[in-house]
């Protein structure tokens, strides 16, 4: 369900993109230092995400256990650095102005993921490790299974969606 | 003749109204309180017995209780009696029967129930007689000449009589039962004697095994002269006899534990002799819980045996909101996953597993609480436990088991097992009898002796030992693994340790370390061959379809777990700092639009 929405919003990011073949005016991009931390931490967060999601999603049975399931969490730790260092390098261009939708939807949208993506985070990372202490007895230990299991999925595809808004608000040559 | 025909059928349709009724002591008005049991003393044809009969004659527990009172044809097909009856259900894997014989080096599980991995007595020429004269003695009864017996067999039958169901091995509670006279007269073939032996009402001498097969108990005096002394024959005490000629039994509707325990004792050898007081007890029994508060039954003697589904299991008693008052476990920080893949025993029944198996003793196998019974840890057969196994649920449980160790032939793929009595000829004839140890272990012997025994024995003759099928090849001991070979397993279910003591209290190493035992643990292989005893199988091998690569990658990422946890706490810590930082200034910037400084 989750996926099939991830796509209907990148197909009619598409289509509008063709109907419209609008170019929103952008600045030049920042030199700075940071630049090469920037992508190396971008990459890096694509790479997690993309293992983590992969022993998450496609595994033998109906839930992911085994060695798969020891791939998905030797992957975590460094997903998670990655993430922090995702959102420590996105969260200042991912503050609101007033003036972003004059410059296309590409930039509203991709901060919007952004928050939603960094909400959805935390839930997920808390349950699963709560799950790790002897907190929650037998019934909040399917509980906390059950909240991993639904925001991992909707931040990794929000984590996709800001991806891809984040790319085409470069191509539109956006500053932020 | 209409009428004839008519009465006929008036008489037939009462009888079944009759027999549909339930009987007196089965048709409970509710009371809770102890019915008294002063009841007449009946022998075999139903008649009372009076303590001034000048030819006494052993008491009927099928007449004594079932006359009048209780359905004990019912009773019969409980599972404490059933087990020789046909189409009754053989449940899941439960303790086999062993038969021992030192001289042949053999250890055999025995069952007429059909548990894969057992034999029936008749496979090794076993008839029913036999069975219950070596083990009816541990039992409650329920052994009657079958339909279809041997002219030789039918005779002593009839000599000894038949075992029938003995309603006082468990329902008795008077200190003067005891049930291991009972075994003494059951080994002395006094088969229709041993309940009024072990009721202490009684006191009975001679023995049925003596006598010749034309023996008729009811005319004693018929056998020669040299056989007179051993003459069955019961002598009443007269002060045990009330008024009126009844007597006064202490029948308890509730066994108590210690009665269950003489057959059901199951004990760690190194809790036997002086060490006893270092032993521990199942929970349920230290909190005062008696064994048939879960093991119920209805007139049927269907015992609730524990299986997972149902009311009295360990989820029936222990669910939120139990009307037993038992707590109900959090497992706190438990993964569900181990409720669907372990039973409930596996973390909190038999010992804690250790890097090797440990060895016990059985009250039904090894006759604890008989007379001049062999106290030795090393008496055979030797069990041992826990061996974790998957269950016929595929769940990982703890077993309790025993290594096979018999001779036979093999016939295409299977080996059809020996008679120990047809070995020992064999061994005899050959003059290859090896001596018997003191402490009442395996005999002495080597491959040479096995192979010497084999060649006796001809063509076909293989030996099964250690988990091991050993056959002659070339004139040279083979051995070779066969699934007849493998070691029997039937389940621990007690006794049952307390939260505090289970596996995984001390943490989820308790498993999930290199040298787990209930995954890596070393289960001692057992065979009378000396060089075999050295051997040891690893606990996965019992463990069908485990992933033992997953287990150990587990294991070792252990130690890594705790930096899991603090990075993921870390960046969930980082990530919410970030996200409200954020979520502040743009509140901030919010309030600042509301005045008309929008930035």
């Amino acid at each position: 369900m989750i996926w099939a929405l991830v796509a209907a919003i990148v197909a009619a990011d598409l289509v509008l993109r063709l109907v419209f073949r609008r170019s929103f005016a952008g600045g030049a991009h920042p030199s700075s230092g940071w630049r090469w931390v920037r992508v190396a931490v971008n990459l890096g967060g694509l790479a997690t995400l993309a293992l983590v999601a992969y022993t998450a999603l496609f595994h033998d049975g109906p839930v992911l256990t085994g060695s798969q399931l020891i791939s998905h969490v030797t992957y975590a730790p460094a997903f998670a650095v990655a993430a922090v260092a995702v959102a420590i390098c996105w969260a200042d261009r991912s503050r609101f102005a007033a003036q972003d939708w004059h410059r296309g939807w590409a930039l509203p949208l991709r901060k919007l993921f952004f928050w939603i993506a960094i909400a959805l985070a935390i839930p997920t990372f808390v349950s699963i490790l709560a799950a790790m202490f002897p907190i929650a007895d037998t019934e909040g230990q399917q509980t906390l299974l059950r909240v991993h299991r639904t925001c991992g999925p909707i931040f990794a595809a929000m984590a996709l969606l800001f991806a891809y808004f984040a790319l085409m608000a470069w191509r539109e040559g956006s500053k932020d | 003749m209409g009428t004839a025909r008519f009465l006929a059928a008036a008489t037939l349709a009462a009888v079944c109204a009759l027999q549909a009724q339930p009987k007196l002591g089965d048709n409970s008005a509710g009371s809770r309180g102890q019915p008294a049991h002063i009841i007449p003393l009946r022998d075999f044809e139903g008649d009372t017995i009076q303590p001034g009969d000048r030819h006494a004659l052993p008491f009927s527990v099928a007449q004594t209780c079932g006359g009048v009172c209780h359905d004990v044809a019912a009773v019969s097909r409980g599972w404490h009696f059933n087990s020789t009856q046909a189409d009754v259900p053989a449940g899941r894997n439960g303790q086999p029967w062993l038969l021992v014989d030192r001289d042949t080096a053999t250890q055999i599980p025995l069952s007429y129930r059909a548990w894969p991995g057992t034999y029936r007595p008749q496979q090794i020429g076993m008839s029913e007689r036999e069975f219950a004269i070596r083990f009816g003695g541990r039992t409650a009864g329920g052994f009657t000449a079958p339909e279809q017996t041997s002219e030789v067999n039918g005779a002593r039958w009839q000599v000894s009589g038949n075992l029938e169901v003995n309603c006082l091995a468990c329902h008795d509670a008077s200190p003067a039962y005891d049930p291991a006279e009972y075994a003494n007269q059951v080994a002395r073939e006094n088969f229709r004697f041993a309940p009024a032996a072990a009721s202490g009402l009684g006191l009975v001498t001679g023995s049925a095994k003596a006598m010749p097969d034309t023996f008729d108990y009811l005319l004693p005096n018929s056998v020669e002269d040299s056989l007179q002394p051993q003459i069955p024959r019961v002598e009443y005490a007269p002060a045990d006899f009330l008024p009126g000629g009844k007597v006064a039994f202490d029948i308890v509707r509730q066994p108590k534990a210690a009665q269950c325990y003489y057959c059901h004792t199951n004990t760690d050898t190194a809790f036997t002799g002086a060490e006893r007081y270092k032993g521990h007890e199942d929970i349920h029994l230290t909190r005062g819980i008696e064994c048939n508060q879960c093991h119920r039954n209805g007139l049927d003697h269907m015992v609730a045996r524990g299986y997972e589904t149902g009311a009295l299991t360990c989820e029936g008693c222990h669910a939120e909101g139990n009307a037993m008052g038992a707590p109900h476990p959090a497992h706190s920080g438990i993964p569900a996953v181990h409720f669907a893949k372990m039973t409930c025993t596996a973390c909190h029944s038999g010992p804690l597993p250790e890097q090797s198996t440990r060895q016990f003793k059985n009250g039904m196998t090894h006759g604890l609480g008989e007379f001049n019974v062999n106290k030795n840890a090393e008496a055979l057969p030797h069990l041992y436990y826990p061996v974790f196994a998957r269950n016929q649920e595929g769940k990982l449980a703890p077993n309790r088991m025993v290594w096979p160790a018999f001779w036979g032939r093999l016939e295409g793929a299977t080996v059809k097992p020996l008679a120990p009595a047809e070995v020992k000829r064999v061994i005899a004839k050959d003059k290859l009898a090896a001596p018997l140890t003191a402490d009442g272990s395996w005999l002495n012997i080597d491959e040479h002796w096995v192979e010497q025994v084999l060649t006796s024995l001809g063509d076909g003759a293989v030996y099964v030992a250690g988990g091991k099928l050993h056959r002659l090849a070339g004139g040279r001991l083979q051995a070779e693994d066969n699934a007849q070979a493998a070691p029997y397993l039937w389940p621990i279910a007690h006794d049952v340790r307390p939260a505090t003591q289970a596996l995984g209290a001390k943490g989820c190493q308790d498993c999930h370390s290199a040298d787990s035992a209930i995954f890596f643990g070393k289960v001692k292989v057992d065979s009378p061959l000396a060089s075999e005893r050295t051997v040891s199988w690893t606990m996965t091998r019992f463990e069908k379809n485990l992933d033992t690569g997953y287990q150990s990658r587990l294991a070792a990422s252990w130690k890594y777990r705790s930096m899991l946890k603090a990075i993921g706490l870390g960046a969930a810590g980082l990530l919410l700092l970030v996200l409200l930082a954020y979520a502040v200034r743009g509140i901030e910037r919010l309030s600042a639009a509301t005045v008309g400084r929008l930035r």
